[in-house]
Order: C-alpha cells, then sequence, then structure tokens
C-alpha cells in the first residue's frame, strides 16, 4: 500500500453478483461505467439478464489532474483470480450485498475476509434491499463482525440513490483519513 | 425525613455518576435522602465485586455494602448486590433493604415512594435500560406524550411510532414519558421502525448533550459503527466513528480530530452510547496520543479534499 503514487486512487467495489456494483459505480463515475455487461448464464445464482463479464471501470477527473478510478470486481465466481489483481494498490473497498438474498450472511464473511477484513485496506458494507419487516438483519451482520472483532462501517444503502452512494463513498474517505492519523502517530 | 450517607469504592465513573443522577430522580420521594461522602463518614457502602483486598476491607467492617456487578458476571455471595447496569428501581430496592436493616422506617419510605417507578425518570433512561437489559424481552413498553403514544418492542428490534409524531421525533425532543410495560394492542396506522433509530435521536435531542451516564474525561472506543443509512448524519460523525473504531480517545483528541465543537461531540456520544455501541472506560485515561487533522497532513488529503468537491460532498 505505501507504493501508491500520490496522484492515483483506485477505489474498488465489490460483492456477489447482482449487488448493485455496476449501478454504484455509473453513479458517481465521470463517465456512465464502462462495463462488458454480458448475457447472464448463470440465472441460478441471480436472476438478472446481463452479468459484467470482466470488470467496471468508471473515473473521476480531479480539477488538479489526478484522477481517482472506480474499479468493480466481476460477481462471477470463476473471475475470482482478478481480486487480488484489483486489490493492490487500491486506497479502498466497498463491499455491496444484496439484503434479500438467502445467503447473505455468507456473502458478508466471504467478501469481507477475502478483501482484508478493514485491515489491509479501508472498507465499507453496504447492504441493499433489506426487508422492511426485519429492521435487526443490519445489526445482526454487525455484531456477527463484531464477534470477530471487526468494527467496519455497514450501512443499509440503495445504490440506485445517489446520496446513498455518496455515503458509502464518504465514509471511506473518513476511514483513509483516520488510518493516516494512526501512521503519523507510529 | 431521615439523611444517610453513601460512598463508593472502586467503581467507574460511568457507575456512579448513573447512580447518582438516579438518586437525584429519587430525591423527595422518599423518606431518606441519599448524599455522597467519603468511605469512612458513610453509611453505606458500593464497593465494586473486583474490587479485591478494598471490597474485603469494607466488607468486613460494621457498615452495609452493596457488591455492585457486571451483570454478565455471576451474582457474588453478599447480603446486598446490584447488577451493572442497573435500573432505578434495583437501586431503590437495594436502598430500601438497607434502610429497613438500619432501622429506618421502612413503611415510609415505601409510602412515598410511586407504586411503579418515579414520575421523573426519564424516557432516555428507561430507554436505555431497556436496551441494555437481556435480549430475549419480548414484552411491549408504552410511552406517553403530548402528540401520540410510542411503542417499543426489544425482542423484535423495533418500536412503533404514529407517522407524523416520526417525523417531529427526528427533529427534536418529545417530552415523552418513562416506558412501561402494557398489553395494548398495536394499532396498524403506526409505522414500524427499528429501536436503533429510537436511541440514536432520542440522545440526539436530549435536554444534556452528554448523558448523565458518560464520565466527561472518560476513554471511548466504539464496538461497531451506527447504521448511517438510517441515521443520516454529516461528516463529523463519520469522522469519529473512523477514529473511534481504531483506538479509544477521549474528548480533547476527538474534537481535535474532527474539528467540531463540544455540543456536537457530546451528542454523538450519547447517541452511541443509548445505541449500545460505545465502550467507554472512565478509569484508565490513557496518555493522549497526538491525533492530528488529517485533512490537512495525510498522504491523500488533497486528493481526498478535491473528490470530495467533485463529488458535492461538503468539505
Ligand atoms: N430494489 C433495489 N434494487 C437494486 C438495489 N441495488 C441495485 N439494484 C438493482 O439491481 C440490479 C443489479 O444491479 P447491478 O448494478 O447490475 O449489479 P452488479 O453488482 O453490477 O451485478 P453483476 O455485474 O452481475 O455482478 C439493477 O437493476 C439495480 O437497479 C437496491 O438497493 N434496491
Ligand atoms: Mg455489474
Amino acid at each position: 500500500m505505501d507504493t501508491i503514487a500520490s496522484n492515483e486512487f483506485k477505489i474498488l467495489f465489490t460483492g456477489p453478483m447482482g449487488a448493485g456494483k455496476t449501478t454504484a459505480i455509473s453513479a458517481i463515475s465521470d463517465q456512465a461505467a464502462v462495463s462488458t455487461d454480458v448475457i447472464n448464464t448463470d440465472l441460478d445464482q441471480c436472476e438478472k439478464e446481463l452479468t459484467t463479464a470482466a470488470l467496471d471501470y468508471g473515473q473521476i477527473a480531479l480539477p488538479d489532474g489526478s484522477c481517482v478510478r472506480l474499479y468493480g470486481t466481476p460477481g462471477q465466481e470463476r473471475f475470482r483470480f482478478m481480486w487480488p489483481i484489483l486489490m493492490k494498490n487500491a486506497a479502498g473497498v466497498i463491499v455491496l450485498l444484496n439484503g434479500e438474498h438467502q445467503e447473505l450472511e455468507q456473502h458478508l464473511e466471504h467478501f469481507v475476509q477475502a478483501f482484508g477484513e478493514g485491515r489491509t485496506l479501508p472498507m465499507v458494507v453496504g447492504v441493499g434491499r433489506l426487508p422492511e419487516d426485519d429492521h435487526s438483519r443490519l445489526e445482526r451482520l454487525a455484531m456477527k463482525l463484531e464477534q470477530r472483532g471487526i468494527a467496519l462501517p455497514i450501512f443499509d444503502a440503495d445504490v440506485r440513490k445517489h446520496d446513498d452512494v455518496l455515503l458509502l463513498v464518504d465514509a471511506l474517505l473518513c476511514l483513509i483519513e483516520a488510518n493516516d492519523t494512526g501512521r503519523m502517530e507510529a | 425525613m431521615t439523611n444517610r450517607r453513601l460512598a463508593f469504592v472502586g467503581l467507574g465513573a460511568d457507575t456512579t455518576s448513573a447512580c447518582l443522577s438516579m438518586l437525584k430522580i429519587m430525591d423527595g420521594r422518599s423518606s431518606v435522602g441519599w448524599t455522597q461522602s467519603e468511605p469512612d463518614d458513610a453509611d453505606v457502602l458500593f464497593v465494586a465485586h473486583d474490587g479485591g483486598a478494598n471490597r474485603k476491607h469494607w466488607e468486613n467492617g460494621d457498615k452495609p455494602c452493596v457488591v455492585v456487578y457486571h451483570n454478565t458476571e455471576a451474582r457474588p455471595a453478599a447480603r446486598y448486590t446490584l447488577p451493572h447496569p442497573f435500573r432505578v428501581m434495583q437501586l431503590i430496592g437495594v436502598l430500601e433493604d438497607i434502610s429497613s436493616a438500619l432501622g429506618d422506617t421502612a413503611s415510609a419510605t415505601r409510602a412515598k415512594a410511586p407504586a411503579d417507578k418515579p414520575q421523573d425518570e426519564t424516557f432516555g433512561h428507561s430507554l436505555k435500560n431497556l436496551l441494555e437489559a437481556p435480549a430475549n424481552d419480548d414484552s411491549l413498553y408504552r410511552s406517553r406524550g403530548a402528540q401520540g403514544h410510542l411503542y417499543v418492542a426489544p425482542a423484535s428490534g423495533c418500536y412503533y411510532i404514529d407517522p407524523g409524531l416520526h417525523q417531529q421525533l427526528r427533529s427534536k425532543d418529545l417530552s415523552l414519558s418513562a416506558l412501561e410495560e402494557v398489553n395494548d394492542p398495536i394499532s396498524n396506522q403506526l409505522a414500524r421502525r427499528p429501536i436503533f433509530e429510537l436511541a440514536w435521536f432520542t440522545a440526539q435531542h436530549a435536554h444534556e448533550a452528554l448523558a448523565p451516564w458518560l464520565a466527561p474525561a472518560g476513554q471511548f472506543k466504539l464496538k461497531r459503527w451506527p447504521n448511517f443509512g438510517t441515521v443520516r448524519s454529516d461528516r463529523v460523525y463519520l469522522s469519529l466513528c473512523a477514529l473511534l473504531t481504531r483506538q479509544a480517545c477521549g474528548r480533547e483528541q476527538l474534537l481535535e480530530h474532527a474539528q467540531c465543537n463540544a455540543g456536537q461531540l457530546d451528542r454523538f456520544l450519547s447517541a452511541c452510547s443509548m445505541s449500545n455501541l460505545l465502550i467507554s472506560d472512565s478509569n484508565a485515561p490513557a496518555p493522549a496520543p497526538q491525533v492530528t487533522n488529517v485533512n490537512e497532513n495525510g498522504r491523500f488529503g488533497s486528493l481526498i479534499r478535491g473528490l470530495r468537491s467533485r463529488l458535492g460532498l461538503s468539505s
């Protein structure tokens, strides 16, 4: 992580198929996300027509000439080999989950663990489509992490709403800043 | 009215301040008035269960000792005990037992104490007590306000509220009565909402910025993040959470880090505490590590500022 060039800033979006990675990146990217969506042949995992085959890419150009790069990991398991490559030099990762999914808890464990549990890089979790009649679901997820000594921001977020995406990004930026604080103390 | 003195030995400041604020609530409602004193002058002692030799010393003396233990521990073998965190009624109960043992007229104590709970127990206190109790409480509790009722169902993690009242809850103190157990059926006109939200907004808009049970000089750390998807707030809170999940901090450090005012910080700490997210340690003020305002000095300082401004996030 210490090798990041000061003008390169990469934010990753990850999560299972259909969680909203492409939607979230498109919401804040200068141009619509460059995605390589193809017809989904894995309707068992998620009933949607299109899925991102390789990865999503978006960028936000800053006035001083630097650029924030946004990457979305592909949803399908067979592209998992790309995760460590994408993680390299990333400033932080946003994990998106589908709160309706039967395997929500497993997805949380899986992605949180695969991307370093917030220890290797700052991590924020956004959960969409939480059922209206189960208000403790999100809290239970947070407590699950707490039991393992992990305290990550975990919010309900509908990534179709611009403000919800901004909340996730802003929390991530705060974590990055707090990490810098710690580093300077050391 | 009989006046009695009590003293605390080896207890954290949050325990003693909780106890003192409850005594304030009871003041004038009991035939015994309680004031705090030094242990040597006291009639009754509250001692920490893990107080070691100190506990032994006072327990072997002739003054009644209330052994305060954490509610996750087994009840210690002692005549008077109190699990922490405790409710007003538990405190009243143990003090009544003691004052009757001391020869105060117990009936007089009871006569003036209200039948179920003190009238001035605040809504905030009653909610905090409910939230700290074991999660399997499937009773229903009601609070009355001038503009309507709300109901809290701890086991299901939700509360029920009139939609109009709900709007107000987000922006101001509703002056609600303390929660009391009821058997009412819940009207389907009421909105069902997460308890976390009620706890958060109650502390946010409470009269006192820093909750009376928090020690101003304490060290604080967060167990979990609040769900800011439900309780929207500004950057200051995100920034405080980011630091407080990394390390324990005192209020001074936090003010420095988040560049906010003391009132805002105190409301944040109170809301986290009410929502059961905060660990506070009033006993061990750690040497304050230097916290620098990162916005200026971090590796990504200017990049983050630029990105926030591009995204329309306030700076
Ligand atoms: N109701 C609801 N729909 C959502 C939410 N988030 C995303 N969606 C929808 O879910 C669908 C899938 O979103 P995508 O952005 O394609 O998901 P993805 O993570 O890129 O999926 P893959 O590329 O297949 O891995 C879209 O139709 C979104 O509009 C949410 O919070 N609530
Ligand atoms: Mg996609």
